[in-house]
């Protein structure tokens, strides 16, 4: 599905984008699971935030085809799911620096980035033009963990 | 000043799904603040630990109601007093129940991604020390 339209031409990142897959689900499956015993009383509650999930995730993937899939996957992704259901990746680089996306169910994709001297960077985008300032980030923390 | 001596250390418990990089980080979203039940007012859970050891930390989490589902945690990380970015936050004392603080101030940050700042140096903060809990 998803992982054939994306990477038929980046056999190199193949199994990258197969264990993020992976790892997505398992998120969806564990999250999915913990919110029946969270919400066990409060159905309505439940499906609002399964809706988020399914919102964020479509977001999340119409990124990945806009995004350079050999900067996102230059540094292991790892998937947290918000309490309130949105998606957030963050990619880990030396103690003291990481930087996360987070896809919003209303379709905005949030940045931010901490560096190993605390400045924080943060910013908004919702275009694939600004999609550099997170490709520069991954760029930055990949050189600081090699 | 607290009534458990000092200098303070503030352990923040953390399911599962908050521990990335094999157990070497903290998710940025385990320290993003939930509305409190009774007021609304948006907080973080943290416990003040300094003077307890680990088996005396993980009673903590078995005699109270740590996680949201009642599963006990599997980690805790700590942010000791010095490394504590108050200048951005508040910590509140309740003590309720014991050793039980707030992390509070969250709603002058209007929107979740503001939020997400915060939350990010806290988590990275607290990275530095990760205890895992064997339950």
């Amino acid at each position: 599905m998803m992982i054939d339209t994306l990477v038929k031409d980046k056999a190199l990142i193949k199994g990258e984008f197969d264990e993020f897959q992976n790892e997505l689900l398992d998120s969806f499956s564990f999250f999915n699971s913990e919110l029946s015993d969270i919400y066990s009383d409060n159905i309505d509650l439940k499906e609002k935030i399964l809706l988020n999930l399914s919102d964020s995730n479509k977001y999340l993937e119409r990124f990945l085809k806009q995004v350079d899939l050999d900067i996102f996957f230059k540094l292991t992704p790892e998937v947290s799911i918000d309490d309130d259901g949105e998606i957030s990746i963050e990619w880990f680089g030396k103690i003291g620096s990481r930087c996360s996306l987070t896809f919003g169910s209303n379709g905005m994709i949030y940045f931010a980035a901490i560096d190993q001297d605390s400045s924080i960077n943060f910013k908004k985008f919702i275009n694939k033009e600004s999609i550099f300032i997170f490709e520069n980030e991954i760029e930055k923390i990949s050189k600081s963990v090699k | 000043m607290s009534k458990y001596g000092s200098p303070e250390e503030y352990a923040r418990f953390l399911r599962k799904r908050f521990l990335k990089s094999d157990n070497t980080r903290v998710a940025t979203n385990a320290f993003i603040p939930s509305p409190n039940k009774n007021t609304g007012r948006l907080e973080v859970s943290c416990f003040e630990v300094q003077g307890l050891n680990k088996s005396l930390i993980k009673n903590i989490a078995t005699t109270n109601s740590i996680s949201p589902n009642n599963k006990p945690p599997a980690a805790y990380s700590v942010i000791f007093e010095e490394d504590f970015p108050n200048e951005i936050i508040k910590l509140e004392k309740n003590y309720v129940p014991d050793r039980h603080i707030d992390l509070i101030g969250w709603e002058r940050y209007d929107s979740k991604e503001l939020q997400k700042q915060v939350a990010m140096q806290l988590a990275e903060i607290s990275s530095k020390n990760i205890n895992l809990l064997d339950f």
